[in-house]
């Protein structure tokens, strides 16, 4: 047995976990009949469906040929995923300039060319961009400060 | 006939004020320049501007968002005329001729055929949005639950045969987007489904944190690998003005590329990505010297740039008339429509007249504002391109946070974002689409509630769906559909045209 698709093998096996982790959630809730669906009738079919195409993707790529696995560039996605993630925690304590100040920092080790001088005057400008743009222009309720 | 004039003199009314008028314009730049951009997609755009919206008139947003969708048609185009490489999916053809003509120091005809046919082709679409909207909606009056139903499938069906790469992955996609989109309070009896507990999804994922993670974090992820900084073509642009002869040339393959356009552009799928495609491959085959196709015969950029502009315009007709999106793009358009509190459907053309002519009027303003925006002004737009993608990502990073937060002053679903664009960098490295996943979350709650009504009137009976005849007869079409995709003879062909593509 060789695989011949690792793409759609790595692909597969995710909608089969996938497919696992919603009939995990779905628990006890009410299948019904086709007359009166209950609230578990239709993420039922669709997570045993997950499962199917999860099956069929995985055995395929057994027969037909495919691309061989991409690389996942960690490098540059955790840094980006991880200043998203430290935008989110930041925002309500310590307001939109920190938060935003973080995102810039974090996110900068995402990129391999980064130019840490410039990278602080694009910071600094696009901080100053966002707070007269949605907090002076649009209103919005965003904290700008931390609030103590 | 006269009915349609009166009701767009209606629309221009209401679509020619000044604040409208404003936002058309801005919609139409931020398009022309998320266009010109690669990387950035009017999907990802839109779905980072749609929080903003929320504080538009529902006419407004509609009008901004429209023109941010078909100014990335023109704004695609320069890019793939002047660097070969096309700023949107709906471009790639134009690479293959308008470069050439650029490389034969013939840019600026190139350039303005683009968006003189594009502009031919915008006017053309919108009457045909005008003409054909009333008698759509008119028509899905008629429509019960299980027409509904019976047309969503059709929908679905129809984007994962259009859609790029394998079927099968693309029907996984639509299948865990209709998953994705049970998420949250059952609407009958308000039970809570696989939220996991946290509170932020309880009334379901929002559609703008699931798009904005999908595709503008991970198009982003996805070009900080690539380091390979963009070269421009030094050249200058000399005389934009096409000879006669170009015009000669150029006029019966706008005609047609319009025409092609408007209707692919009505079907499911992305009219605006495969009507260039069909448009470039009708006009190699019937021209008297193909031969010349691929070394800058200007047919081969008058009529795809035409088709996508017609496609993307007229992709609004199943949104407007029947509320069922036929794309990833007029999804959020659903999602923006949602926001202002309208439910998108037939009703939309009698309840409210002046948001829908006002919509398909300021098209044309758009269009003919998006040539102004684009031929004068293409070297500020060359110019653009040469600011590096580090300095850029941080922008788009931002104004995608800033965004999601902006809709519930929620930090949570920030973080979900960064989840969602986990989930999407996932996706495209393992040859998935994204576009049918985002289709399908956004018909899912429509799809189950149509099911559910119908298995109530027919009290369980499945064979409803086949025994009216709308129903039966839109079932047929997605049977159908299905069979092309799977004869051999079209996989093969539909394998080489989306193998440009990558």
């Amino acid at each position: 047995m060789r695989v011949r698709s690792p793409q759609d093998l790595v692909g597969g096996i995710a909608l089969i976990l996938l497919s696992l982790l919603a009939f995990s959630q779905i628990g006890d809730l009410k299948f019904g009949t086709a007359s009166r669906m209950g609230p578990g009738y239709f993420p039922t079919v669709l997570a045993g469906l997950t499962g199917l195409m999860g099956l069929v993707i995985a055995g395929r790529s057994l027969i037909l040929d495919g691309p061989p696995l991409d690389r996942l560039h960690w490098r540059q996605a955790l840094p980006i995923l991880g200043a998203i993630l430290a935008f989110g925690l930041a925002i309500r304590p310590l307001g939109l300039v920190i938060a935003a100040a973080l995102l810039f920092a974090i996110a900068a080790f995402g990129s391999s060319d980064t130019k840490w001088r410039e990278m602080l005057v694009v910071s600094a400008a696009l901080i100053l961009f966002a707070v007269g743009l949605f907090v002076l222009a649009l209103g919005l309720p965003f904290p700008l400060w931390p609030r103590f | 006939m006269d009915n349609v004039l009166s009701n767009l003199a209606m629309g221009f009314g209401a679509a020619a004020t000044p604040i409208n008028l404003g936002l058309c314009f801005i919609g139409t730049l931020v398009g022309t320049l998320i266009g010109v951009l690669p990387g950035l997609g009017p999907i990802a755009t839109i779905a980072i501007l749609l929080p903003i919206t929320f504080y538009l008139d529902p006419l407004g947003a509609l009008i901004m968002l429209a023109g941010i969708y078909y100014g990335a048609q023109y704004g695609g185009s320069t890019t793939a005329i002047l660097v070969n490489m096309p700023g949107e999916t709906s471009s790639v053809v134009t690479t293959l001729d308008g470069h050439q003509m650029a490389r034969r120091g013939r840019a600026g005809p190139a350039l303005a055929i683009a968006a003189l046919g594009s502009f031919f082709a915008g006017c053309v679409a919108t009457f045909v949005v005008a003409l054909f909207g009333p008698l759509l909606a008119a028509f899905a009056q008629n429509f019960g639950p299980p027409e509904y139903f019976a047309l969503m499938l059709v929908g679905l069906i129809g984007a994962t045969v259009l859609a790029s790469g394998s079927v099968v992955k693309a029907v996984a996609m639509i299948i865990v987007g209709l998953l994705l989109g049970c998420v949250g309070s059952d609407l009958e009896s308000g039970e809570q489904r696989m939220t996991f507990g946290i509170p932020q999804i309880a009334e379901g994922i929002n559609f703008t944190t699931l798009a904005v993670g999908l595709f503008g974090v991970a198009e982003i992820l996805r070009n900080l690998e690539k380091t390979a900084d963009r070269t421009v073509l030094g050249a200058k642009i000399t005389g934009l003005m096409p000879t006669w002869a170009d015009i000669k040339q150029s006029a019966m393959p706008i005609l047609r590329g319009t025409g092609i356009g408007s209707l692919l552009g009505i079907l499911p799928g992305n009219g605006a990505v495969l009507a260039p495609y069909a448009s470039y491959t009708l006009e190699k085959k019937i021209s008297k010297t193909p031969s010349r196709f691929g070394k800058g015969a200007i047919e081969g950029v008058a009529g795809p740039e035409s088709a996508n502009n017609a496609g993307a315009q007229t992709s609004f007709i199943p949104l407007l008339t029947l509320g069922i999106p036929p794309n990833a793009v007029m999804a959020m358009m659903v999602g923006a429509m949602t926001i202002q509190g309208i439910v998108p459907g037939p009703q939309v053309m009698n309840e409210n007249p002046t948001l829908f002519w006002g919509m398909i009027a300021s098209m044309w303003i758009g269009n003919a504002m998006l040539v102004i925006i684009n031929l004068p002004l293409v070297g500020v737009w060359v110019r653009l391109l040469r600011v590096p993608y580090r300095i850029l990502f941080p922008a788009i990073l931002m104004f995608c946070c800033i965004g999601v937060y902006s809709i519930n002053s929620s930090g949570v679903e920030v973080m979900l974002v960064a989840l969602f664009g986990g989930i999407g960098y996932f996706l495209l490295k393992h040859g998935f689409e994204p576009a049918p996943l985002l289709l399908a979350f956004v018909l899912g709650p429509l799809m189950e509630e149509n099911l559910r009504r119908s298995f109530l009137i027919a009290r369980g009976d499945p064979t409803i769906f086949v025994t009216r005849p709308l129903s039966a007869s839109l079932l047929a079409i997605a049977l159908v559909l299905i069979a092309i995709v799977l004869l051999p003879s079209v996989r093969k062909r539909r394998q080489e045209v989306f193998h440009e593509e990558d």
